[in-house]
């Protein structure tokens, strides 16, 4: 489990977080939602040890990542939004890391690289920007790691490689031959994500404002789909053929939650929001 | 199994850079290999006395050219050891930060010169053996071995000085200085590096001759005793030999504190 209690982070004289605290479930597939700005990718590079906390701790199963411990460097796999690699096949790359990691399946990263259709003996700098992120996401998810954080993972794929994409992390976060591991997406692309990531983490400089699962959110949240906008509430936008309006759920109705709405509805209702989940 | 040294992940850390190591550096090792054998070439050709390209300067030369291999290998193997975007592949790698120290020791300060050496040597040594008048005084590894004693000449007089590992120290120190300095600067490694040593190096000078004429000024060189002129070079020499060392671990341990310490 992911456990940041009174996390204060800042760059230089530019504070990024202020006493945040925040906790990550083993075994689910967190979407880690947030404006520009906000501290997302700072926050993944918090819980992989590349950033040391100003005040407060970042605490995964027992270890500190700011000490990059080698055991816990085994447990973590971070994929950065950048796509950066050697001039190698990723074959020759993954040999390469695959020693260090003690559950890295080779057969499984060739089963990923042929289901995403990334030829593995090309070298990276023969790829196109969505093969290379292809790649690199069969290299992360074949080292099988208990965490895996995804910064922007969807960014530069095209309409079938996203499909592909939320296929493979279905299958992997839900794999039974495995332990199940924890995935946090980070992203602004909630569409290509949204029928993945369950629970949902939306962050804001001074606070989470809010942490809670598909279930949860469809509890105290009803999104209606109607003809018209509604000034009660929460959050309403227009769409084909009406509009979508985020009330507080009241009367306890099911509905199907939009996440760009809702995402939308937290943004502009900062404080009711806290109020709604919290009682 | 350690987290702070384990053998077998050592080991892997090892691979892991000599897999880089070639696709990094080849190209650099194999243009200042090519650089004596261009200028020997050269030399050999528009000769006409056979004594310019003995044993010792032959040695030299190469020396060089295996210090400037050694100096631009931190910045072409671990270039983006401290890069925030580029280094997030060093820094998640699974090993310890005395692992990933270790390794980039071995591979910048015993790899590079011993790889470079032996290509050079070898060369040099198919130099040798070209028949006919050839004006290669002999094998240039003889003189590999005889670089531990030091010759300070005074006056008249030829002292020699035992410093154990004297040309190595000194070699190590730059060395060690440019992997340090490979961890600091995130652009021009080599050419930031060589103008603060040149920079650092000017003002010594400058204090020096100051420092010199002042007591020139006041007390005349020969009035000094030869015994105690001895004394003195020789504690000058003793003195940049244990400054050598001091140098070398100073900066081999900010390397490896700067390691542990590099956010992204």
């Amino acid at each position: 489990m992911i456990t940041i209690n009174n996390l204060d982070f800042c760059y230089k004289n530019v504070a990024v977080f202020r006493n945040i605290s925040l906790e990550f479930k083993e075994g689910c597939v967190y979407g880690l939602l947030g404006e520009n700005g906000v501290g997302k990718t700072t926050l993944l590079k918090l819980m992989s040890g590349l950033q040391s906390p100003l005040n407060g701790t970042v605490s995964i199963d027992g270890f500190i990542p700011s000490e990059r411990n080698p055991y816990f460097l085994q447990k973590i796999f971070y994929l950065p939004e950048e796509v950066i690699t050697d001039d190698t096949t990723p074959e020759k790359f993954i040999n390469k890391l695959g020693v260090f990691y003690p559950c890295y399946d080779h057969s499984y990263f060739l089963d990923l690289m042929n289901e995403l259709e990334v030829d593995v003996t090309r070298k990276f700098s023969a790829l196109s920007y969505g093969q290379k992120k292809k790649a690199l996401l069969a290299c992360a998810l074949s080292l099988r790691t208990d965490y895996l954080l995804l910064d922007e993972p969807t960014n530069g794929l095209d309409i079938p490689s996203k499909a592909k994409f939320r296929k493979v992390i279905l299958q992997h976060s839900t794999d039974a031959a495995s332990h199940v591991p924890t995935i946090i997406i980070s992203t602004h692309q909630v569409k290509d994500v949204e029928n993945l990531i369950d629970p949902i983490v939306i962050l804001d400089h001074d606070e989470v404002l809010l942490n809670a699962t598909f279930e949860e959110i469809s509890k105290k949240l009803y999104f209606e789909y109607g003809a018209e906008k509604s000034d009660e509430a929460l959050y309403s936008e227009m769409m084909p053929g009406g509009y979508i309006n985020v009330h507080p759920n009241k009367f306890k109705m099911e509905s199907q939650v939009n996440v760009e709405a809702l995402f939308n509805a937290v943004r502009n209702n900062k404080k009711r929001i806290k109020e709604i989940f919290n009682n | 199994m350690n987290k702070t040294f384990d053998i077998k992940r050592f080991g892997n850390v090892l691979r892991h850079d000599a897999m880089s190591y070639l696709q990094n550096f080849g190209w650099t090792l194999v243009v200042l290999l090519a650089i004596p054998i261009l200028i020997w070439s050269i030399l050999y050709v528009g000769m006409d006395e056979p004594d310019v390209l003995m044993n010792y300067e032959r040695y030299g030369f190469l020396l060089v050219l295996a210090i400037i291999a050694m100096i631009l290998a931190p910045s072409r193997l671990y270039k983006n050891a401290n890069d925030s975007r580029k280094g997030i592949q060093f820094a998640m790698l699974p090993a310890s930060n005395l692992e990933k120290f270790l390794s980039m020791s071995i591979y910048c300060l015993v790899v590079t010169p011993i790889l470079y050496l032996v290509g050079a040597v070898a060369i040099d040594c198919i130099l040798t053996l070209i028949p006919g008048n050839n004006p290669y005084g002999g094998f240039v590894f003889r003189d590999i071995f005889h670089t531990n004693i030091v010759m300070v000449e005074l006056t008249d007089d030829l002292y020699l000085l035992p410093l154990p590992f004297y040309q190595v120290f000194l070699l190590l120190s730059y060395v060690s200085i440019f992997m340090f300095t490979n961890m600091i600067f995130k652009k021009r490694k080599v050419s930031k590096t060589i103008g603060i040593l040149a920079l650092i190096g000017i003002i010594f000078m400058v204090i020096f001759i100051r420092v010199m004429l002042y007591y020139e000024s006041i007390y005349k060189y020969d009035m000094i005793p030869d015994d105690t002129q001895e004394i003195l070079v020789k504690c000058a020499y003793y003195g940049y030999y244990v400054f050598n060392i001091i140098l070398t671990i100073a900066m081999l341990y900010l390397t490896y504190f700067k390691i542990r310490k590099q956010k992204y």
